[in-house]
């Protein structure tokens, strides 16, 4: 009898414990911290790991190696010249799809019945896949059967190679990427810009503002907060470029569009199955975005401290 | 103990790392062996992603449907790439298919790295006829004279010309060039058509093609002892001369094109001559190209030159040896007569073996007649080198693309060179 009463009591409490909202809260980050503990966390200690080891992808012959593999990054050209195809694509991708996101969610912001049937329009691109958005281009700009190419072919102009150029290839694939993706920075904006009190936009009305001075004097300083989350995650998203370089160029031509993943992941997924060299690779990226993601959210926080 | 938990580390990264890009692939196994029916299940990944696909298909149905040794195969068809990136994670992970058919070129690495059976006992079993193999397609899965892999398709360069186009720029349409001096000739001609017409196509990533017109320059990818790179020659300046001549000065084609951009100027009909696989063919039939088939253009009238390729039976070490024994029952079933003349028939391959190429249809078949008379002759390129892959991939097919952009081919020569010899010394 007493025995029961123990663990009715412990079950009470048990319950009491976690219905405390301190408490609760944590069942409810369960689950993604779970996730992230098992689709990130480990693997990101697992790839610094082998990082320090020399070892493939059939784990024979692995030898630690120390720094070697970070060393080999210095000395190995193909491999700098993606992080820095890296780094061109996200100056090229960034700015343009947070300004374009940002100008459009302005443009739509009053509710009209055309305003909602463009941003929906807007946003059909965002679920589209990356792949299946590679194809469609790669088929539009394709100098033989593209639609694009025979368009300006018509209007006399030379016809551009696009993905098969390489100075273009990599602004094209920029085109693309923010195509596809500003539906997301431009909803984001668009709540911020709903938020923001139309008393505001009276008062400058007011003093004599006019649309251009409204916008750049009352909309951006009230959204810079999501200004900085939308230039943190594309600024992170560039920086791991993977999906449409690999559908539409490839890495090419010459390697002139070869990202650090892309570099990454032919490293170590296909011969010569370099595992270890590639996680050094990915460490090395990984702590270039973590620079970077941290310096873009101080600077963010700095900027709207002073805009306050 | 640090190895084992290295190894544990390893495998959790390189599965968790390479989930997210598999994850679309599909399921990478499912095989059982019930004791009930005693029926064997034998999980089968290829990458026979086109119509020679469908005849495999209907293949591994009759086997199933047919077979009196309880067995069942289960075939998973997916493009090559997606092959040779789910292959490795698969054999590291222990998910690996109980069987595999993989290109020779790929092969080498995976001995190496002692994931592949020894299936020498292969031609043990009984009715194997070991002799009814042509020596040089057996031997193409060998690796330092153990058999590693099986034959199930042999393969070469062909050299494939337009009837339609050949008229039209007034060529001989029964006449193919036999020389690589003829084939740019001709080429010009036809490229002079207009109309988006291509003359000829040289795929940035066609390393099968350079590799041929190396050989039949006298040029030699590695030395002797295939310790070191012998890519800085008179013999290779000329070839990669002879290709940026083609395409990038007098534009004979397009510059920078893929392997399947240019089939599928080829199956539109809007380009002259073309070197492939047999695989081009059921595309060409199916979309009515009046077309022609050779052997492979030569340095010089007379030459005999090409490299065999192929494509075979592979067993991961994982696999056990029941299982094996089920997977020889397949193979062998593959390697009759009835079989080899239907896959070379129906999919226009050279035979490889002598009971399907003394066949009667098989002679009477002008395509396949064509190429198993280069078959005769036909020499692997550098067969069992583990670095052939990554040499191919690394260092030929970016040579290609910057010779065909009009970079400097001295230049392109020696720094090619000085990559073989850095992937042959490890580094």
């Amino acid at each position: 009898m007493e025995e029961i009463d123990t663990s009715v009591g412990k079950k009470r409490s048990f319950f009491r414990f976690w219905n405390q909202p301190k408490h609760a809260a944590y069942l409810f980050m369960a689950p993604s911290i779970i996730i992230l503990l098992f689709f990130m966390v480990i693997p990101l200690i697992g790839t610094l790991g082998l990082s320090f080891f020399n070892i493939n992808i059939f784990f024979t012959g692995t030898k630690f190696v120390g720094l070697d593999n970070f060393i080999q990054f210095f000395h190995d050209q193909r491999a700098i010249n993606s992080m820095w195809h890296t780094v061109y694509f996200t100056l090229l991708e960034t700015p343009t799809q947070v300004i374009v996101g940002t100008v459009a969610a302005a443009a739509l912001s009053r509710t009209t019945l055309f305003n909602r049937f463009s941003r929906s329009v807007f946003y059909v691109p965002v679920i589209c896949s990356l792949t299946t958005s590679g194809i469609i281009f790669s088929m539009l700009l394709d100098p033989n059967i593209g639609w694009i190419p025979y368009v300006l072919h018509q209007f006399g102009m030379n016809t551009p190679q696009f993905f098969r150029d390489a100075t273009l290839a990599m602004p094209s694939i920029a085109v693309m990427t923010v195509w596809k993706n500003f539906g997301v920075t431009m909803t984001i904006m668009l709540t911020a810009i709903q938020a923001i009190s139309p008393s505001l936009y009276e008062s400058a009305e007011m003093d004599g503002a006019n649309k251009k001075q409204q916008f750049f004097h009352v909309t951006i300083p009230q959204i810079i907060p999501s200004l900085g989350f939308c230039v943190m995650t594309n600024l992170i998203g560039s920086m791991q470029v993977f999906d449409q370089i690999y559908v539409t160029t490839a890495g090419g031509p010459e390697f002139k569009t070869e990202s650090a993943v892309q570099y990454i992941y032919s490293r170590g997924f296909s011969a010569p199955y370099q595992l270890g060299y590639a996680s050094a690779v990915a460490t090395i990226l990984f702590v270039i975005i973590a620079i970077l993601s941290v310096s873009s959210n101080l600077y963010m926080s700095h900027k709207e401290k002073q805009m306050r | 103990m640090r190895h084992g938990l290295m190894k544990k580390l390893g495998v959790v990264a390189a599965i968790a790392a390479a989930g997210v890009s598999l994850a679309a692939c599909g399921s990478s196994k499912s095989s059982s062996s019930s004791s009930s029916n005693k029926t064997t299940t034998i999980t089968f990944w290829n990458g026979f992603t086109s119509t020679d696909g469908d005849v495999l298909k209907q293949i591994v149905k009759d086997y199933n449907k047919t077979n009196k040794d309880h067995v069942k195969v289960k075939m998973d068809i997916m493009t090559w790439d997606n092959f040779n990136q789910k292959l490795p994670t698969g054999i590291t992970a222990k998910k690996a298919p109980d069987f595999v058919a993989m290109n020779y070129g790929d092969m080498a690495s995976y001995v190496a790295n002692g994931t592949m059976k020894d299936m020498g006992d292969f031609y043990k079993q009984s009715g194997v006829d070991k002799s009814n193999f042509e020596t040089t397609a057996r031997n193409l899965g060998v690796i330092n004279g153990k058999t590693y892999f099986v034959p199930m398709q042999v393969q070469g360069m062909y050299l494939y010309w337009n009837k339609k186009l050949f008229k039209k720029a007034g060529l001989n349409p029964n006449n193919p060039p036999k020389t690589w001096a003829e084939l740019a000739t001709d080429a010009k001609k036809i490229s002079k058509l207009g109309n988006n017409t291509q003359g000829f196509a040289m795929p940035k990533d066609g390393s099968a093609i350079m590799y041929n017109l190396l050989q039949d320059n006298g040029a030699k990818l590695l030395n002797g002892s295939e310790k070191k790179s012998a890519l800085n020659s008179a013999a290779t300046k000329k070839s990669f001369d002879y290709l940026q001549q083609l395409i990038y000065k007098d534009g004979v084609g397009p510059k920078n094109i893929s392997g399947a951009e240019a089939d599928n100027l080829m199956l539109a009909g809007s380009l002259g001559l073309y070197i492939n696989g047999p695989w081009l063919n059921s595309g060409l039939k199916k979309n009515n190209i009046d077309y022609g088939i050779s052997t492979l253009v030569q340095a010089k009238q007379g030459d005999k030159k090409a490299i065999l390729d192929g494509v075979g039976f592979g067993i991961p070490t994982s696999t056990s040896d029941s299982k094996t024994k089920a997977i020889y029952s397949f193979v062998k079933y593959w390697n009759t007569t009835k079989i080899g003349k239907k896959w070379s028939l129906e999919n226009k391959c050279a035979p490889y073996l002598k009971s399907v190429a003394a066949n009667k249809d098989i002679k009477k078949d002008k395509l396949v007649s064509t190429m198993y008379k280069q078959i005769g002759y036909a020499k692997p390129y550098y067969p069992g080198n583990k670095n052939m892959s990554n040499i191919t991939t690394n260092v030929i097919n970016p040579s290609i693309e910057k010779v065909l952009a009009g970079s400097n081919t001295t230049s392109v020569m020696k720094s090619a060179s000085k990559q073989v010899d850095s992937t042959l010394s490890g580094n």
